[in-house]
């Protein structure tokens, strides 16, 4: 009804009509007379796109099934990788191990690769929500300077790593109302990657302004910039830069997470 | 008497014409229609009616 309503008002119109087991391709299109260019009928052409349709509603169940799957499957990795965690950094403390240093490089490192599995699967399991819209909102007030002061403390070990200075350009204090678990994981994709792609002595400078209808965030680096025409891709999924060389293990999930969230968050 | 080697040559022409259209229309592995301002099926055609069951107008 709405093709021929569209067609009727002068307009070319197509949908997917189901009639049956059967889908047609249908355009509409109006008939107009030539000299006046009134519409004085509709024409319509509908094409049998059954096969197609049933293909892509196969695919739309793969992909389906492929998202609950990866969710799944991080889901119950995170509880053993956390114990895991928790384990190696018992024996991190143990006389034993500080004893030897040898083996306080070989735990060092186990614990290393342990956080990276960890970081892995959050980040799959953070891709799987936004898949399966699962994602839910719930706004409140947070106090964003000691949000990011936490969050940073984490980053240490990547600090220590290239010798980097944290630079703070904010305020004292700054409420924000938002989703605190989801701006967490923004703030925390792109301080990861601001440490993670910096030079050895660079920097990590952390901007916070508040404007007029919104909070400017910025954190940046000293390391290598994206290569120009590749910015408008940095969001999209599995996308890393060609200039990012072996040294820099990653998924190309990060920046993807982190702008969807903001997206969800509005 | 009157000379109508040209009407007969219009009528030819026309009718090849519409011979050639309806071959594409009737053929089309598609249904091909047309609608009134009132909603009213004008024409019905296409190979794929087949597929609803219904044949040409």
């Amino acid at each position: 009804m709405k093709g021929f309503k569209t067609a009727l008002a002068g307009e070319v119109y197509r949908e997917i009509l189901q009639i049956e087991n059967i889908y047609f391709d249908i355009f509409y299109s109006p008939i107009k007379e030539e000299e006046t260019s009134k519409v004085i009928g509709v024409i319509g052409m509908a094409i049998d796109v059954t096969e197609s349709e049933k293909f892509k509603a196969s695919l739309l169940e793969l992909d389906k099934s492929k998202s609950e799957f990866i969710a799944t499957a991080s889901h119950q990795l995170r509880s053993p990788l956390a114990n895991i965690r928790w384990g190696l950094e018992l024996l991190q403390t143990d006389p034993l191990v500080l004893a030897n240093p040898e083996l306080q490089k070989q735990v060092e490192s186990v614990h290393e690769s342990n956080l990276k599995v960890i970081n892995l699967v959050n980040n799959l399991l953070d891709t799987s929500r936004i898949y399966s819209n699962k994602l839910s909102n719930r706004p409140r007030k947070i106090e964003i300077i000691k949000e990011l002061k936490d969050l940073f403390k984490n980053f240490e070990r990547e600090k220590m790593r290239l010798d980097l200075e944290v630079l703070w350009n904010i305020p004292d204090e700054l409420e924000l109302k938002v989703d605190q678990n989801l701006f967490k994981v923004v703030l925390t994709n792109l301080t990861a990657n601001a440490f993670k792609y910096n030079k050895k002595n660079g920097a990590v400078v952390v901007f916070v302004k508040e404007k007029k209808n919104f909070i400017e965030i910025s954190i940046a680096n000293t390391g290598k910039s994206i290569v120009k025409d590749e910015q408008a891709h940095i969001f999209e999924k599995f996308y890393r830069g060609s200039n990012v060389t072996m040294e820099f293990e990653g998924t190309g999930l990060g920046l993807y997470i982190a702008s969807n969230y903001m997206k969800f968050l509005g | 008497m009157r000379d109508v080697t040209d009407e007969l040559r219009v009528k030819r022409l026309l009718a090849a014409s519409e011979q050639r259209f309806r071959l594409v229309v009737e053929n089309a592995q598609a249904i091909i229609f047309a609608l009134s301002p009132d909603g009213k099926f004008i024409l019905s055609e296409g190979k794929k009616l087949s597929l609803l069951g219904l044949k040409s107008s």
